[in-house]
């Protein structure tokens, strides 16, 4: 589903991702770590579209279509969802308006019928169950006055509403206890299909215990340093990142 | 009135005594005069202050000497000034100077420095401070030293004066000066009208404290043009505690990117007193940050005026202005006139202010007598919190116990 | 009924040869001769068979308007408006005639759809002949009637000066005297038209006024006069204007509303207006000066102006409410959108008299362009206002770096128990929410629309809803273009 070649990407002059290469499959789990700086968040908003990043070489083939060449909301139309590290708060916008407008914006472009008023709002009583969020909260104004926890609850809700085919988690565990982490990630696993795809972006382990992956990458440098299975995040857990940082300079 | 018998009557005989330097000033006051007309109520900038009584009283007629009373020291730096005349010695280092204006002449800053602020509007009173200027002081702080904290008091101790103060301020890079200014006309038919230039150049700090203390039939204006460099910090506070009328001009040119300035005000009006606050804080380039808070307690037949312009022209995004005026009025022939105003250009800001102007909450009033407290002591003791945000900055003790005490003292029995 | 004098019949009658009043006239045209001065007011009166009290009032509003000077306002710049070289009564140009709507601009079709227009509306509005005549004309009789039934008076000006000149001697110019300022003087001597409503004791309009004027020929005079009057313990809902763009070549709108609540009384004005802006580069389009006032004559009365102003290259206007009556209450929400060169200097006046008095303002403008969008506003608490709250809240939204967005609140207070509140903020739209909004599939254009309605859904709430709904739509069209 998710083809990178050869990323590379600066911002301000600075050079972040140094040709990074990685391939998602359907049905897959795919974790990303990496000691702080390393371009993770880098990584998220390029494959988002953020115009901030420039990207200097590489490809990204999204279901065989140039990602690169579409703007933010042509790839979210196309399936692709990024759930942010600091979801911004927008005032005056209610969650249930925010929706209605981007599913309708969604299934336009997919070529199917709009809901119906009646449809929608039984698809936003299902999918709020999925990470316990009140209906107080949904017709609340987008983020606004939301605790932590409740913001990244809400972006897995809106996750659960847009069905993507590709969704990136930016840090969602950051800042979250462990219940919240517990009500998170299960919310992630119950939308799982053979179909989707989720790469997780994390600093820590701990989130892995919950949303298991099928393959582990550290990233460091702007580069892909190495690959695993689930057990290379228990030894970064254990050794920290540096001893993987040593292998690659030395091979 | 007659805007040449008004001129007349505010001006100082110089008895020859006149330094060559300022004479181009002078000339420059006399012919500004020429040209501008006596400030009215229809002009805006002076809505809702008339200036007529302060026009109408007669200066250099019959004055007096008054007695003057010691002031304890808020600071271990003092300078105290009466009449013009210099109590204490001036300081003349290499680092840090406080100098007559005659005195300062000498001094290529001065020189370079003096009278160099021209405002967009021409006022009146300005022009007859160019003109006929004769008390005031210069103050110097060399790059990156640290002057420490510094007192000035003044006292202007003879009846029916008018008294045209001139002073400059000049902060060379890196400089940092705490200044306590202390101004007391408690005689008959005073006016105080004051001129002072500020700079604040790259990365130095400027903290002053006017304390304005008139007598009841005494005024003053006050004017103040400020400049202000990359990374500067300019904290102003303002307490208006008495006098028949008083009025603050302050301008404030944010010419230094990520500078931050600080305006604070406490006005006390009491009997028939009047006291009006104009600031002006110009965002000329981004990043800066501006705050004022201006807080004001009015009682008796007192009236209150406050008109905050922040500007932020096109080029200043990410300007940050917080601007806040509460009031308290409390009673019926009291008043209050509050003009919060914003003027943007820039999108990438953000700017806001607020205005209250009511009562004390009568919940807490309550709470207070609930818990054995009088009524007059509730009060007292709500004004005391009520300006406490402000008062509660000021850095030296003194100053800030003095302040308390007034507040406590001289409203005890309103 | 007696015979009402159209302006179609004045037009007819200007086409003939009027060589006593000293006109030239050419055949074909329709206007009287530019200018203003005694025998064009007296013409007028004439023509509209007013009786004399009237044209003495028109006379002594003359006088009064040659000896003001016209305002020179800050912060609104226009070339100097020669008030000789202006048309002071024309015929309204008979709407063209299309047989079929194809043949209409398709730009302004395009705008009545994103507006939402009925296809029947749309019909009305530009002039193609509606296919069902009956229909119109019954469903306005059916209004008619049903008004009548409640002695509910709902008609033009210039009816009521001569059908109700009683009602109209008792309250015309009392909430705006003549002299209030330039631009009433000006309009109390040349008004030509406008609408007067009465609503006797105890009554509650059973529709919005709206309704009932949309029916109407939409007449879009410049000198517009209007004069509503709720009586003890009645309500009513007045709503003017319309989304649709209206183009005018008479350049200068200076209309005077005066509504009147009375005991226990209330009214609920609503403006919806989208004059013509003009051209990109400001060029061409209506400056609209207006001068809305509302007295609470009684306790316990309550005025409530609601405004979405999207249009004209110049709006000067400050519904104010005067609030006499004890218990009385006044409450301003505002949206105003300025695009390209537009220049917006609008606010209210809220003026506490009595006791117990309690004003609202919610003020939400947006700046697009290298527009100017200015609020002012003021707040007096007198002597007597014991007990007087105000509430207010201005808030500008800017969008793109040049155009400029303006608080000038004035507020007075003088009463120890009165309690003024007054909040500013200026902010722009975030690229942050955007991106947001982009990455959920919205596109930017979509995502300012959003947003900005967001922003000004507290006001947009107030309006009837039917306007509700036009009104979103009008400000997302208003802001076209101005993200990117």
């Amino acid at each position: 589903m998710l083809k990178i070649k050869n990323l590379k990407a600066s911002i301000e002059d600075k050079n972040i991702l140094k040709g990074l290469n990685l391939e998602v499959k359907p049905g897959e789990v795919h974790a990303i770590m990496g000691p702080n700086g390393s371009g993770k968040s880098t990584l998220a908003s390029v494959l988002a579209g953020r115009e901030d990043y420039e990207v200097q070489a590489g490809e990204v083939d999204f279901d065989s279509k140039d990602l690169l060449d579409m703007s933010p909301e042509e790839r979210a139309r196309e399936g692709l969802f990024l759930a942010f590290q600091y979801p911004v708060e927008i005032p005056g916008v209610s969650n249930i308006n925010f929706l209605k407008t981007a599913i309708a914006e969604i299934r336009e472009h997919r070529g199917l019928e709009p809901l119906t008023a009646k449809d929608f709002l039984k698809l936003v009583k299902e999918k709020k169950e999925l990470v316990e969020l009140s209906g107080e909260l949904t017709s609340r104004s987008v983020n606004e006055g939301f605790s932590g926890g409740e913001k990244k609850r809400n972006e897995i809700f809106q996750m659960a509403m847009l069905e993507p085919k590709l969704a990136i988690l930016d840090e969602t565990d950051s800042g979250l206890d462990i219940d919240a982490l517990r009500i998170v990630a299960n919310g992630v696993n119950k939308l799982r299909t053979k179909d989707n795809a989720v790469v997780v972006i994390t600093h820590y382990q701990r989130l892995l215990d919950y949303i298991v992956p099928d393959f582990v990458h550290v990233l460091s440098g702007g580069k892909i340093i190495k690959t695993g299975t689930k057990e290379l995040a228990l030894e970064l857990e254990d050794k920290g990142y540096d001893w993987i940082k040593e292998e690659a300079q030395t091979a | 009135m007659n805007k040449q018998s008004v001129i007349e009557n505010l001006a100082l005989d110089l008895n020859g005594s006149d330094l060559n330097f300022f004479k181009k000033e002078r000339q420059y006051g006399s012919e500004l005069l020429d040209s501008i007309g006596l400030p009215s109520t229809k002009d805006e900038y002076w809505k809702y202050t008339r200036l007529n009584k302060v026009f109408k009283k007669e200066y250099n007629a019959h004055s007096e000497q008054g007695s003057q009373k010691a002031r304890e020291a808020f600071s271990e730096q003092l300078i105290r000034i009466v009449d013009g005349k210099w109590q204490s010695d001036a300081i003349d280092t290499d680092s840090f100077k406080v100098l007559a204006l005659d005195k300062a002449i000498t001094h290529r800053a001065f020189k370079d420095n003096f009278s160099k602020v021209r405002s967009e509007r021409a006022e009146f009173l300005d022009a007859i401070n160019h003109k006929n200027f004769q008390y005031g002081f210069y103050i110097w702080v060399a790059k990156g030293v640290d002057a420490g904290e510094l007192e000035i008091q003044e006292f202007f101790n003879t009846s029916n004066k008018h008294y045209p103060q001139r002073y400059l301020i000049h902060l060379e890079e890196g400089a940092k000066l705490n200044l306590i200014q202390r101004q007391e006309a408690k005689l008959s038919n005073q006016f105080v009208n004051s001129l002072a230039e500020v700079q604040v150049a790259k990365d130095a700090i400027l903290k002053l404290s006017l304390v304005q203390e008139y007598g009841s039939d005494s005024n003053a204006v006050s004017t103040i043009y400020a400049e202000q460099g990359d990374k500067s910090i300019f904290d102003i506070l303002t307490a208006s505690l008495s006098g028949e009328l008083i009025r603050n001009n302050l301008n404030i040119a944010v010419k230094g990117e990520f500078a931050e300035t600080h305006l604070n005000g406490i006005s006390v009006g009491r009997n028939e007193e009047h006291i009006d606050h104009h600031t002006i804080v110009d965002h000329l380039v981004p990043n800066c940050n501006s705050f004022e808070n201006y807080k004001g307690i009015f009682y008796d037949k007192s009236k209150g005026v406050f008109n905050g312009k922040v500007f932020v022209r096109p080029d200043a995004q990410k300007t940050n202005a917080f601007q806040s005026n509460q009031n308290i009025v409390m009673s019926d022939d009291a008043k209050v006139y509050s003009k919060p105003e914003l003027e943007i250009y820039a999108d990438d800001v953000k700017c806001s202010h607020g205005s209250t102007t009511g009562q004390f909450d009568e919940e807490a009033v309550f709470y207070l007598q609930s818990r054995g407290i009088g009524i007059k002591k509730a009060k007292a003791m709500l004004v005391q919190a009520f300006l406490e945000e402000v008062s509660s900055k000021v850095e030296n003790e003194n100053l800030r116990a003095y302040l308390e005490g007034f507040i406590d003292n001289k409203l005890a029995d309103q | 009924m007696a015979d009402i004098y159209t302006e179609e019949q004045l037009a007819k009658d200007l086409k003939k040869s009027e060589y006593k009043y000293g006109f030239v006239t050419d055949i074909d045209s329709d206007k009287a001769p530019k200018g203003i001065n005694e025998d064009i007011i007296r013409f007028i009166s004439a023509k509209k068979k007013e009786p004399v009290w009237m044209l003495e009032f028109r006379l002594k509003a003359f006088a009064a308007w040659k000896e003001m000077k016209e305002p020179d306002w800050a912060h609104v710049n226009y070339p100097p408006i020669d008030f000789q070289d202006l048309h002071y009564y024309a015929a309204p140009k008979p709407k063209k005639k299309y047989d079929s709507l194809d043949e209409v601009d398709p730009e302004l079709l395009d705008t009545f759809k994103k507006l939402g227009i009925s296809m029947e509306e749309q019909k009305r509005l530009v002039g193609v002949a509606v296919d069902v005549v009956m229909d119109s004309v019954s469903v306005k009789t059916t209004f008619k009637e049903k008004l009548s039934e409640l002695g509910i008076i709902f008609c033009s000006m210039s009816e009521a000066i001569r059908e109700h000149p009683e009602l109209i001697q008792e309250h015309l110019a009392t909430v705006v005297p003549v002299s209030d300022n330039y631009y009433a003087a000006l309009n109390s001597a040349v008004f030509t038209d406008g609408s007067f409503c009465y609503i006797p004791k105890g009554v509650r309009c059973p529709m919005e006024l709206s309704t009932y004027f949309r029916i109407n020929e939409a007449n879009t005079g410049q000198f517009e006069r209007t004069l509503v009057v709720a009586d003890e313990g009645s309500y009513v809902s007045y709503l003017e204007g319309c989304t649709a763009p209206i183009r005018d070549e008479n350049q200068l709108h200076a209309a005077v509303v005066e509504l009147k609540a009375f005991k226990n009384a209330e009214i609920k004005y609503s403006t919806v207006q989208n004059w013509y802006p003009g051209d990109e580069n400001g060029k061409g389009g209506i400056y609209n000066f207006v001068t809305k006032r509302g007295i609470c004559e009684g306790d316990n009365s309550k005025i409530s102006w609601t405004q979405v102003e999207t249009g004209s290259a110049i709006t000067w206007k400050y519904p104010s409410c005067i609030l006499k009556g004890n218990h009385s209450s006044g409450e301003f929400y505002s949206v105003a959108v300025t695009n390209n060169r537009q220049q917006a200097d609008t606010g209210t006046k809220m003026i506490h008299i009595g006791r117990n008095t309690k004003s609202t303002i919610i003020s939400k403008g947006i700046s697009a362009g290298f527009s100017e969008n200015s609020y002012r506003g003021l707040v007096r608490m007198g002597k007597g206002a014991k007990n007087g709250r105000n509430f207010s809240q201005c808030d500008s939204l800017l969008l793109g770096d040049k155009c400029g967005a303006h608080t000038f609140p004035y507020i007075e207070v003088e009463n120890s128990s009165a309690k003024v509140e007054h909040e500013a903020t200026t902010s722009k739209i975030g690229e942050d929410q955007i991106f947001y909004c982009n990455q959920r599939g919205i596109d930017t254009e979509k995502a300012v629309s959003l947003i900005v309605n967001g922003y000004a859904k507290e006001v947009l709430n107030k309006l009837p809803m039917e306007f509700a709904v036009e009104a979103q739509k009008l400000l997302a069209i208003s802001l076209e273009g101005s993200v990117g």
